[in-house]
């Protein structure tokens, strides 16, 4: 380490040590107040500066700038040239058919498959190694911020002793929603973090006691019909910086933003019905862990819904019923949409027939055509040739078709997340029989799609009029296919999202 | 066929045959809405037309369902100065009518839409109107939801002892709902308050009688957050003297 360096490394561990002094000063005694003194409006905001967390939080920031600094230090140097391989995409010179074209690279849809062959020209991608630089640092879990590191220094209070855990108590009112408890489960998650908007914007888990309610906010506030439950979606969603109000600590802070979760919740309707529903909504990760899980399936070709949710779920079977299924769930349905990526593109399948040739109607320009066509060895009284079915013509239909096809794969991959989901919510819920259903049903317009991509393929070089209503018919049949696969998967959302109703009736007493 | 009989089918689901006939019949204000109800495109633009047709005649219930299916609109819309404009009318319309829940709402609505406009000293007046008419009329969902947002704001100008006595009232409705977790967060903010007036020994005795109270309701989650507030208090009184108040309160018990 140079000599500069030596002494700023000094420097910082005197700064830390003074601080640290500091701070125990600060935990040993605080602003003192006399008692029945008049207290105004003024002061308290500014004795509100040391009985929040605020005054320790700010000694603390200051000591982990200084930590994080001196770290900094003892790694400088320590930088060093690694290998990588880094995967760089080339575009090739030839051309591929079929594929995509709504943004999603290959990693992200492994149901992606070429059918048929006419489909939009996409260039290769070529995976090339190259070597980088690259720095070794500490890696930080983007979970643990900087005053998560410092609240787990001091001891932890033996809080536990003062006030034991009780088993959870049967639930009545509004405490049968349960959806906006499951952040408050972990108690050193509760105590004194930061509320600093620079700190709270990397809180993304899903049980996170800020990110939770903020997702429920948006959910419930691009759902909702009912204007005041939109309204306290908005406020939770932003969230606004009246509930993050650093007065009462972390802990108030998060009780406010659930407590206006479960408001919410409880104007929109009955528990047993939006409850379930906004924790469907909470399983956004259950997407990427079944995308994965295909990724190994459709190697085998075995893309099949039961299988992804079977293999996802680590399970030896799925829950089913003989009864039948509860009526569909039209808010659980909506709760699985928004865990789902967008819809993919899809182009309304079309033929592409090109303008009949003129015959000229003027005297001396028909008798110009004539004699051009003399000339060129062209029978001159020959009338216009009948239109041919050619690759052009079937392109548009059949590029409509591969994306079908890729998105009734990805259909599979969809109702396997949403039972997942489900499953995850109640292990209960009856997914299985819905599942084989859509496989079923999937399958067979798989196969009509196919069967139309087939009857395009086979009218190639056709004339076009002793085709036309083939290709027609083929082409209102791939606008059905697709009306039918999206149709079945909003009866699939809203039913598996009706399946969580089952046997959790006794928890609504 | 008259406007009763179009209401009725679209009642039963049979909004194309409704539709029909109203496109056949002249603009009075009930074709407007009944229009407006029917027609799926442009739906803004229609409840528009029927609000200004029924704005016409005095506040009727027909007016007070246009303006909040053009106040849906407009924020689905980001029209906010409409959003705004209907809001203060349903406000008024719903005053005139007497449907005292819906005032309270579309005032708590109107609150929060200032408070998210960034003008929290408009917002203000609507926010406590809203939490004074939900305490009268007791609609605790209200009273907590709103009390809750405005005792934030309150706490954030230092205005302690009105926070103090709006947690009163939040916890009460939290109790009349059985909402533990509003209850914990409200008893969490008195305790606070008590602190900041160097009262340490009854803001940690606040909190051990709520966690008493949440542990005999076995309400996991809610006492939760008492003890996570003790563990803040722990925090910033240190140890020894937290435990010294706990044990004093204990003795004194």
């Amino acid at each position: 380490m140079p000599a500069d360096a030596r002494q700023q490394h000094r420097s910082l561990e005197q700064q830390r040590n003074k601080l640290s002094e500091q701070l125990q000063e600060q935990i040993q005694t605080p602003e003192h107040y006399e008692e029945g003194s008049e207290l105004d409006n003024t002061k308290a905001v500014r004795m509100q500066m040391h009985s929040g967390n605020e005054a320790i939080q700010d000694l603390l920031d200051q000591l982990d700038s200084i930590d994080s600094a001196l770290a900094d230090l003892e790694l400088d140097g320590n930088e060093e040239d690694l290998e990588e391989e880094v995967e760089l995409e080339v575009e090739h010179g030839a051309s591929i058919k079929g594929g995509t074209d709504d943004g999603v690279d290959d990693d992200d849809d492994p149901w992606a498959q070429e059918f048929f062959y006419g489909g939009d020209d996409d260039p290769i991608l070529i995976k090339r190694k190259r070597k980088m630089r690259k720095r070794v640092t500490q890696i930080i879990d983007s979970k643990e911020t900087m005053s998560d590191k410092i609240f787990n220094a001091p001891p932890p209070p033996l809080i536990e002793d003062i006030l034991p855990s009780p088993e959870q108590g049967i639930r009545t009112g509004d405490a049968r929603y349960i959806a906006p408890e499951t952040a408050l489960k972990d108690l050193s998650d509760l105590i004194g973090h930061s509320l600093k908007p620079e700190e709270l914007q990397h809180r993304q888990e899903a049980d996170d006691p800020i990110r939770l309610p903020v997702e429920i906010g948006k959910f419930l506030e691009s759902q909702s019909s009912n204007e005041l439950v939109a309204s306290w979606g908005v406020i939770l969603g932003s969230p606004d910086p009246s509930l993050l109000t650093p007065q009462g600590g972390f802990s108030t802070a998060a009780g406010r933003l659930s407590t206006l979760s479960v408001c919410s919740e409880a104007m929109q309707g009955p528990p047993n019905e939006i409850d379930p529903a906004v924790q469907l909504s909470l399983h956004r990760n259950a997407w990427e862990h079944c995308r994965d899980v295909a990724k190994t399936l459709a190697q085998q070709g075995a893309l099949h819904a039961p299988k992804i949710a079977l293999m996802a779920l680590k399970q030896a079977s799925l829950p089913t019923t003989n009864t039948p299924l509860p009526k569909p769930n039209v808010l659980g349905g909506l709760a699985l949409e928004q865990i789902l990526p967008p819809e993919m593109a899809f182009l309304p399948p079309s033929l592409f027939i090109p303008p009949e040739e003129e015959v000229e109607e003027e005297d001396l320009l028909a008798q110009f055509d004539m004699i051009l066509s003399e000339f060129t060895g062209k029978d001159p009284f020959a009338p216009p040739a009948a239109p041919i079915v050619s690759q052009e013509t079937i392109q548009p239909a059949l590029q409509s078709t591969n994306h079908l096809l890729n998105a009734l794969g990805r259909t599979q991959v969809e109702m396997a997340t949403a039972s997942v989901a489900v499953y995850r919510v109640n292990s209960q819920a009856p997914i299985l029989s819905v599942l084989e259903h859509c496989d079923d049903v999937l399958r067979k317009i798989a196969r009509k799609t196919i069967h139309a991509g087939k009857t395009l393929e086979r009218s190639l070089h056709h004339p076009f009029f002793s085709k036309k209503i083939i290709l027609e018919q083929a082409v209102i049949d791939l606008a059905n296919c697709h009306q039918s696969m999206l149709a079945l998967k909003r009866w699939a959302l809203m039913t598996l999202a009706s399946g969580l109703s089952v046997n959790t009736n006794e928890d609504d007493a | 066929m008259n406007i009763q009989t179009a209401r009725s089918w679209i009642a039963s689901g049979k909004r194309t045959e409704a539709l029909n006939w109203l496109m056949s019949q002249p603009e009075t204000p009930d074709v407007l809405l009944l229009k407006a109800v029917c027609i799926e495109v442009d739906k803004g633009i229609n409840w528009q037309k029927a609000i200004l047709a029924l704005s016409q005649h005095p506040a009727s219930k027909d007016l007070l369902l246009a303006l909040g299916q053009g106040i849906s609109h407009a924020r689905k819309d980001l029209h906010t100065s409409l959003q705004e404009k209907y809001l203060l009318q349903i406000i008024t319309v719903a005053t005139t009518l007497g449907e005292t829940v819906q005032r309270i709402h579309w005032i708590a609505i109107l609150g929060n839409f200032y408070l998210r406009q960034g003008q929290p000293d408009k917002a203000m007046m609507w926010l406590q109107q809203s939490v004074q008419l939900s305490i009268i009329h007791q609609h605790h969902l209200v009273t907590i939801a709103q009390g809750t947002i405005l005792s934030g704001l309150w706490f954030g100008k230092g205005e302690i002892n009105r926070v103090s006595a709006l947690s009163l009232s939040i916890e009460e409705a939290a109790i009349q709902r059985h909402n533990w977790i509003a209850l914990a967060t409200a008893r969490n903010t008195r305790s606070s308050c008590l602190l900041i007036r160097q009262k340490e020994a009854e803001a940690i005795q606040i909190l051990m009688d709520t966690g008493d109270f949440l542990y005999t309701k076995g309400a996991v989650a809610a006492l939760n957050l008492i003890k996570a507030r003790l563990g803040e208090i722990h925090l910033l009184l240190g140890q020894e003297r937290t435990r010294n108040i706990i044990q004093q309160l204990q003795q004194a018990t």
